[in-house]
């Protein structure tokens, strides 16, 4: 009894409210299905143009990240260099193991009794003679300079293409071999050859001039021996005249002279 | 046109703005952004010199900045045709041992023509340049500013044109 008289207290107060709560509740109902109709709709539309929305973002982000956060960048790619550089020696020493194959394949022909005797007349070992042929690669002189040793000026140069302004290498050059001379004191030896990547620089010092090459390729104690002989030949022949008389024109066309040949035999 | 490569080297306290006057020379640029040289920068620009027919390569030899010109590698000095000696006016210790300097770089280099250049004079009052030149006791031949480009070209043509003699 007390129940009933309740329940009808409570829906003659809450009457409008669960009236507002069930139309609420219908609400919810409606949109909730009108939304799983649409969805579909705006899923294929978003993945329409949000290529072309973000894209231009994207790019200036990445951009801008490249340009600020270069080290970052490098650290992450270093390794992956590393894995590259490695897989490319492990090419090339499969290449020279095929090359000494083929070489020892042939240990009864002529040419390899030839070798042998040429190991013997040189003094060095047959493996050494066939290491040092299967290596062999091209050595190429892509620049040589002439220069004064006090003042750094060039005054003779010889070039197969233009790697950058000759009158500052040969200042830096000066520089360098000035401040490695200055810091080991050293009055009676001399820097004579420099290493960078994939070239070499051979110097030859003559009196009042240095001679440097720069060279392209394998560039063994033979190679750097005989191109520091010609240098001293040039020099002898070329520079041992008052300052007045040489001019940069002829110098560099003798320097072409020889340097043509050698590179045309070396091909 | 007769052409002749000439080495110049730059020399003077560390600050004084030796960079920024090769920088201002060579590139037309200048930056408020203090580097210190390490060893030497080396650069190059060409100059015509009308009156005498030729035109000058001037290799500059931007040497690092030293309280004492005597703790330069002398084989910088070495072969140069010419020396440019800069200060800085609006700091004295800069000009403090001048002569002693002068005398050490005559002693290297007896032929070469030096060019003292005091710089930064776009900080200074016509009054403080007075006084700067009553306390630096030396003829000074240029007053520069690598920040406003003001004489740095006509101290460049000038050695080039003492250099060729």
């Amino acid at each position: 009894m007390q129940d009933q008289l309740m329940l009808k207290i409570k829906d003659l107060l809450l009457a409008d409210e669960m009236k507002k709560t069930r139309a609420l509740e219908e609400e919810i109902k409606r949109l909730k299905q009108e939304l799983e109709t649409l969805q579909p709709k705006i899923i294929s539309k978003v993945e329409q143009n949000i290529a072309e929305i973000s894209q231009p973002i994207i790019e200036t982000k990445v951009k801008r990240e490249l340009r600020e956060s270069t080290d970052t960048l490098i650290e992450a790619i270093y390794p992956l260099l590393g894995k590259l550089i490695k897989k490319y020696i492990q090419v090339e020493l499969e290449k020279l193991a095929d090359s000494i194959d083929k070489q020892l394949d042939r240990t009864f022909s002529l040419e390899n009794i030839k070798k042998q005797l040429i190991a013997l007349w040189e003094g060095v070992s047959y493996k050494q003679i066939v290491l040092r042929e299967a290596a062999v690669q091209r050595v190429e002189v892509q620049e040589v300079y002439i220069i004064e040793q006090e003042s750094g000026i060039l005054v003779g140069k010889y070039s197969v293409g233009k790697i950058i302004d000759q009158d500052l290498i040969a200042g830096m050059l000066t520089a360098i071999k000035a401040f490695i001379e200055d810091a080991f004191n050293q009055k009676t030896g001399s820097l004579d050859m420099i290493e960078y990547g994939t070239f070499k620089i051979i110097i030859q010092n003559s009196y009042k001039f240095y001679l440097a090459a720069v060279v392209a390729g394998t560039v063994d104690s033979k190679v750097k021996a005989d191109l520091l002989d010609i240098l001293l030949n040039f020099a002898s022949k070329h520079l041992a005249k008052p300052r007045e008389e040489l001019t940069e024109e002829h110098l560099s066309k003798e320097l072409a002279k020889i340097f043509n040949q050698y590179n045309e035999k070396n091909k | 046109m007769q052409q002749v490569s000439k080495k110049v080297i730059l020399i003077g306290n560390f600050g004084v703005g030796k960079t920024s006057l090769v920088r201002r020379f060579v590139y037309q640029k200048f930056s408020e952004e203090y580097l210190t040289t390490l060893g030497v920068k080396i650069d190059k620009k060409s100059v015509e010199i009308k009156e005498k027919n030729t035109i000058a390569n001037l290799i500059i030899w931007d040497i690092a900045g030293e309280v004492s010109q005597t703790q330069v590698p002398q084989s910088y000095y070495l072969g140069s045709h010419g020396v440019i000696y800069v200060l800085d006016i609006t700091r004295p210790s800069t000009y403090t041992r001048i002569q002693e300097d002068l005398d050490y770089v005559k002693r290297l280099l007896p032929k070469a023509p030096i060019c003292i250049v005091g710089n930064k004079v776009d900080l200074v009052s016509a009054q403080d340049i007075e006084k700067f030149k009553s306390s630096v006791m030396i003829p000074v031949h240029f007053l520069t500013s690598a920040k406003d480009g003001s004489n740095v070209e006509s101290m460049f043509l000038w050695i080039a044109s003492q250099m060729i003699g």
